[in-house]
């Protein structure tokens, strides 16, 4: 617990990290400003904002990826390895700040998203009948972000212990991206496309789907253990 | 384990992997650092010092071989050994975002030390005006102190330094070494890497010198180094007289006192200007004066000559252990490295970072931040006796070392020849130490650590 203590107290020290925070809140406000000033009611606004929840999630991928890339980039992973040297203990104290941290700032933007969106409207009117579905909905929504946050900033630390370079991570993302969720599922199968990340990730938030929070589980799990099997043997800087 | 050492490991090897292969950075090391005050690794850059600090710290794996720490074996129990060091590695290993004093909060947090600990040790590193500071804003000087004072933080048994020293103006090594000196007077076991000679000699009372990974030769600094003394070559005024020079001289006390043609040679000597000194008393004039220190070059020839029969030179270091030699190439290793620091290149030039040679002193003597042999520095007058003492060799196994400097053979190389694999920079002649010689045994080394500062 004490290292985690002093990961969050780091995590929320961090300029890149209060930054992105601040992007996101901003990104957030602006989506639900334009979203109430759809002609629509908010039943269907509150269906725009559920479309545009996934977006937050990449906050929480770089909060992961940067709270580790920045120690190996400045060598103080080292210097805090010289303190404690027990790397299972580092990576998951890291593991478990990235994904607090990235918990609390995309509630607050979801917060502002969704909440933003309604007091708008509330405001200036159009309302009009919102059901009870809508409301779980928004809520079900909520519950997935955060969840696939977790999971997000999972993957950005595991990926960050792998890779070690933010420029690397970047490159290594886009060529997942452009390889293998367009090339492939364009060149073998279209089938294949209910298979990747971005197929994935819109349906665990917007839909709740279950069988996606398994999938993306299994892959931040997958990549949590080999970067903890990797960081052990590694030698650092 | 002995438990007189802080430090042990056996058959340590590491290598890492290149585009061209594997590269061997540390091999076969048997390290022995006596426990209590400041045993130094001496070696140029590639000796392997900086990766056998990082297998200690538990940074790097070692291919093969064993570590203990205090008795505990590395790094399967590193947890317990890290409560009782403290580290200063090489380089700038903070958050640039954070100020000195945030950073070491957090690492105060992390290892369970009190926060008013952090107040302690910045004053202590002499930082609490710039704690407040960001770290991006520090100078070379000021990363150095806050590296420290993370170190000093649980109060360590242990502090082990990567070169410390570099980076440094004179005023900060004064400090740095005055601090690291305390430290060890105080009971704290000190084990630093340095590629400069005069650091080892001033600041350490063991030495391990390595050179390409392998362990050259270990023991006592004064045994092995030396205590920084000079050889002077002094010319008088009218060239006929230098016998009569010497003989003045050899009147006056000083010892080790020869002639080479028309020069008078005085090897080992503490202060120059007793030679000018004798001289003008009667009216002898000196027309020219040459203080010429080993360098770290001629430490490792030298080092390598005495180890070739055996493969390495060992002396016990405050235990009674009994010689362990290490692998034969340790030799041909140190005079390898010797080489390479004798060769002119722009890795080569004094002043150049880690690795490259000290600075020269065929024009002078060299002047070290904190030298207590540098111009204008003041040997205390009990050092003398030790001065006169009687030579003793260096290294048991060479045959030169059981040679006065008067009857000592002379230098392998003459001066001004090239030596295989290397040269000698411009304008150095070499001397005869920086030619194999033994040196003499110095002045008992706790006596002038003390004010090394």
């Amino acid at each position: 617990m004490r290292l985690l203590g002093v990961e969050l107290r780091r995590f929320g020290a961090r300029r890149a990290v209060r930054w992105c925070a601040l992007a996101t809140v901003l990104y957030a406000l602006v989506v639900g400003l334009v979203v109430a000033s759809r002609p629509e009611d908010f039943a269907g606004a509150a269906d725009v904002v559920r479309a545009h929840a996934p977006v937050l999630l990449v906050f929480a991928f770089a909060a992961g990826v940067t709270l580790v890339t920045a120690e190996t980039g400045t060598g103080a992973l080292g210097l805090w390895l010289t303190v404690e040297p027990r790397r299972g203990r580092v990576l998951a104290s890291r593991l478990a700040a990235a994904a607090l941290g990235a918990m609390v700032v995309l509630a607050v933007a979801y917060a502002v998203l969704a909440g933003g969106a309604y007091l708008v409207r509330r405001v200036v009117g159009g309302l009009g009948a919102i059901g009870t579905y809508v409301w779980v909905g928004l809520f079900q929504t909520g519950l997935a972000l955060l969840l696939a946050g977790v999971l997000a900033a999972l993957a950005g630390v595991a990926l960050g212990v792998l890779l070690q370079r933010v420029t690397a991570v970047i490159g290594a993302v886009v060529a997942w991206f452009v390889v293998v969720e367009v090339g492939l599922v364009e060149l073998v199968s279209s089938e294949l496309w209910r298979w990747t990340f971005s197929a994935k990730l819109p349906s665990l938030v917007i839909e709740g789907d279950v069988n996606a929070a398994a999938f993306l589980l299994g892959a931040a799990v997958v990549l949590v253990l080999v970067a903890g099997v990797v960081l052990r043997r590694r030698d650092v800087v | 384990m002995n438990p007189g050492l802080a430090i042990e490991t056996l058959g340590l090897r590491k290598t890492f992997r290149t585009a061209r292969g594997r590269l061997v950075a540390v091999e076969g090391l048997d390290l022995r650092v006596p426990t209590g005050g400041v045993h130094c690794l001496l070696g140029p850059a590639g000796a392997g010092k900086t990766t056998t600090v990082r297998m200690l710290l538990g940074l790097a794996r070692p291919d093969a071989g064993a570590i203990r720490v205090f008795g505990v074996p590395v790094p399967d129990r590193l947890a317990e050994v890290a409560e009782r060091t403290g580290v200063v590695l090489e380089g700038r290993r903070f958050f640039p975002g954070f100020s000195g004093r945030r950073s070491l909060t957090l690492l105060a947090a992390a290892a369970g030390v009190p926060r008013a600990r952090v107040d302690e040790v910045l004053e202590l590193a002499g930082l609490t005006d710039r704690a407040a500071d960001l770290f991006g804003t520090y100078s070379a000087e000021a990363v150095q102190r806050l590296a420290v004072a993370a170190a000093l933080l649980r109060d360590p048994e242990l502090l082990v330094l990567d070169e410390p020293t570099s980076a440094l103006d004179p005023a900060g090594v004064r400090d740095v070494r005055s601090l690291v000196r305390n430290l060890a007077d105080q009971g704290c076991t000190v084990l630093l890497t340095s590629h400069v000679l005069a650091e080892a000699q001033q600041l350490a009372d063991t030495v391990s010198v390595l050179a390409e990974g392998r362990l050259v030769a270990q023991g006592p600094v004064a045994d092995l180094l030396g205590d920084g003394r000079v050889t002077v070559r002094a010319r008088v005024a009218e060239p006929a007289l230098a016998g009569r020079a010497a003989e003045v001289l050899r009147g006056a006390g000083v010892e080790h006192v020869r002639t080479e043609g028309e020069v008078v040679v005085v090897d080992g000597i503490a202060d120059p200007a007793d030679v000018t000194r004798a001289l003008a008393r009667q009216k002898l004039w000196v027309s020219e004066l040459v203080p010429q220190r080993e360098d770290l070059a001629g430490v490792l020839l030298r080092l390598a000559g005495a180890a070739a029969p055996s493969g390495g030179v060992v002396r016990p270091v405050a235990t009674k252990q009994a010689e362990a030699p290490t692998p034969k190439p340790a030799a041909a290793a140190a005079k390898a490295a010797a080489a390479r620091l004798e060769t002119p290149g722009p890795k080569a030039g004094p002043g150049s970072k880690p690795g490259g040679p000290e600075p020269r002193t065929g024009q002078g003597p060299k002047t070290e931040p904190g030298s207590k042999t540098g111009p204008g520095s003041k040997t205390a007058p009990e050092q003398k006796p030790a001065a006169s003492a009687q030579p003793k060799p260096a290294v048991k196994a060479s045959a030169a070392d059981k040679s006065s400097p008067e009857d000592a053979p002379k230098p392998a190389d003459p001066p001004g020849r090239v030596r295989p694999g290397g040269t000698l920079p411009p304008g150095v002649k070499p001397t005869p130490s920086q030619n194999g010689q033994s040196k003499h045994k110095p002045a008992n080394g706790p006596e002038k650590k003390g004010g090394a500062a």
